[in-house]
């Protein structure tokens, strides 16, 4: 039961959900839900809040997963639905009201960056870095689960790029924000 | 810039109607928010918050009965005992898995039930209360003809089922009979018009040997599902219409009258509503107050005594019982009616039982008790003692 959708990756997990089952569901839930909370929460910086990002989030994707295309990857559709739960929450909270000063400025101001794939995969580092800073023993079982399900090697067959190419693209990446952003930001994408 | 206020910015994004430009824009800023803000002090316990978020997931699922975009009704026509033979054979899958697998992490000693004090699941057994009131152990009895009444033969079948058939031109008559389950019994049924009633444990169904020209009328306590033929009337020019009456405890009873189709109802007096779910067809359920609704497929009827209300269904967990499984998306106590009458026990809650525990899981029911309650127990939220036949529910 369980263990048998432990030994799954994340596509052959998403495959059973598509067909309605429920174990996969909660494999899914097992693996995701905690970087995605540590996520909501370190954007939102309010439990209430990120606690509905994450149930919603859930929700979405049982809800959605019959009409998935088949070529879905899971984290990224993950990560996707969080992000926009969170900006969701960004429009309408009093909470959040000081985001929204940022982001009109930043709409006017702001730069680009890069293309749609780089920041998709961004946006997957950020939320699976969320890995290394959960408590110890969660962070053992989480890793040992990651680790043999999603690698960048992983992402890289999916998109049929090399993995040299995402690591390029993400330094890249990273670069034109350090040169941007300069050296306040401490810990930035370390690539493995 | 077209979009001025920030969430109006948002909600265009949302909603895919932002140019290129802005949508990369929006997406970079969240990624550097992302980057730049610190973890803010907290000190989670990630345990009770899993679970906590699992639980509600499966409150919000179930609610908005959005569990359902896979309730396809099966229409493969696997014999009621395959499909129980089958399900038996599929090992228990579990949505509790997730709150088992969480709490198996922390706690080393999983509390198992003593397998000695361990209850069977029901069985296919059921009594037959002929006409003139001898009563008939099904389980007890022979494969093979039981009896004939006014040329009609009742035959027992060795997989739980009990077929009436008409064998000479039938003379009329307004001969009675009732199948009763026990606690712990299921069985099914052919009408002498060929519908097919799969009736749950503690239930009972009363029909005429010989159905009347103007309708075909059975009255059903507890809970059945009815797979009714389609028979015309003596014109040859409409249907024979089939109608379910439900008493119990309640002084209101309810009606349902359909031409030919799927259904489910759970009319339990221990249950507060009474529930009709449709599958295939369309029907009619009506009260003795004169209240009235039809039901399209996917549908639900909710009868409190007074009020009818219908709502879109789980028509998974609505037929689960008839497919030899348990779907449990509802809190304890409700799961706990279902698992004492198909155990034949009775459950008995301590104070430090859990007033409000959301479940959501299925299994099969054709293992015992101790396979069932292990899976709720593994929650860690409530714990189960079995004496004799009962189960004491504590926290």
């Amino acid at each position: 039961m369980d263990a048998d959708c432990a030994k799954l990756n994340d596509e052959s997990l998403l495959l059973k959900l598509r067909s309605g089952d429920s174990a996969s569901f909660a494999e899914i839930y097992q693996r995701y839900w905690p970087i995605l909370f540590r996520h909501a929460f370190r954007m939102l910086k309010n439990d209430n809040e990120a606690e509905d990002v994450v149930q919603d989030t859930f929700t979405k994707l049982w809800k959605a997963a019959p009409e998935l295309p088949t070529d879905t990857i899971l984290a990224a559709y993950l990560y996707t639905i969080v992000r926009n739960q969170v900006l969701n929450i960004i429009a309408r909270s009093s909470v959040q009201a000081s985001y929204r000063t940022d982001l009109k400025k930043f709409m006017v101001d702001g730069y680009e960056l890069t293309d749609h794939l780089t920041r998709e995969r961004i946006l997957s580092k950020l939320i699976e870095d969320e890995i290394q800073n959960l408590p110890s023993r969660m962070r053992e079982v989480f890793e040992l689960k990651r680790k043999q399900h999603l690698s960048y090697k992983e992402i890289a067959d999916v998109m049929e790029i090399s993995e040299l190419t995402v690591k390029t693209q993400m330094n890249k990446a990273i670069t034109i924000l350090r040169k941007k952003l300069g050296n306040h930001i401490a810990l930035f994408f370390t690539i493995l | 810039m077209k979009y001025l206020k920030p969430e109006e910015i948002i909600d265009a994004y949302l909603e895919g109607k932002v140019s290129v430009e802005q949508s990369d824009r929006l997406e970079t800023w969240y990624l550097l928010k992302g980057e730049q803000s610190d973890y803010p002090e907290a000190d989670h316990n990630y345990e009770a918050l899993g679970n906590r978020m699992w639980e509600n997931i499966q409150q919000d699922i179930s609610d908005k009965t959005i569990l359902n975009p896979y309730t396809t009704v099966k229409t493969v026509r696997l014999s009621w005992f395959k499909k129980v033979a089958i399900a038996a054979s599929i090992t228990l899958v579990s949505a509790l898995a997730i709150l088992y697998y969480t709490q198996k992490k922390t706690t080393p000693e999983r509390f198992t039930i003593s397998k000695e004090k361990d209850i069977a699941p029901g069985t296919n057994s059921a009594f037959l209360i002929l006409a003139d009131g001898k009563r008939v152990d099904l389980s007890k009895t022979n494969n093979g003809l039981l009896t004939t009444e006014s040329g009609i033969e009742i035959i027992k079948k060795k997989n739980g089922e009990l077929i009436y058939q008409a064998v000479s031109a039938h003379t009329k008559s307004n001969f009675t009979n009732t199948i009763e389950t026990p606690k712990g019994g299921q069985y099914a049924i052919v009408l002498p018009d060929g519908s097919k009633v799969w009736l749950n444990a503690a239930s009972s169904l009363t029909y005429p040997t010989t159905f009347s020209d103007t309708e075909r009328r059975v009255t059903l306590k507890g809970e059945g599902y009815f797979e009714i033929a389609h028979v015309m009337d003596k014109s040859g020019k409409s249907r024979l219409p089939f109608v379910v009456a439900t008493t119990d405890g309640r002084n209101a009873g309810q009606e349902i009258k359909v031409l030919g189709t799927h259904f489910n109802i759970n009319s339990y007096p221990d249950e507060p509503l009474v529930r009709t779910t449709l599958l295939e067809g369309s029907i009619a359920v009506s009260t003795s107050a004169g209240k009235s609704v039809t039901l399209k497929p996917g549908q639900q009827s909710a009868f409190n005594g007074t009020n009818l209300q219908v709502s879109d269904a789980d028509t998974d967990m609505a037929v689960a019982w008839k497919n030899g499984d348990f779907v449990f998306r509802e809190d304890l106590n409700s799961a706990m009616r279902k698992v004492a009458r198909w155990y034949d026990v009775d459950v008995i809650y301590t104070d430090s039982a859990p007033k409000k525990l959301m479940l959501g899981g299925w299994m099969s029911r054709e293992t015992n008790i101790s396979d069932v309650l292990d899976h709720i127990q593994a929650t860690g939220k409530v714990h189960f003692t079995i004496v004799g036949r009962r189960v004491i529910v504590s926290e």
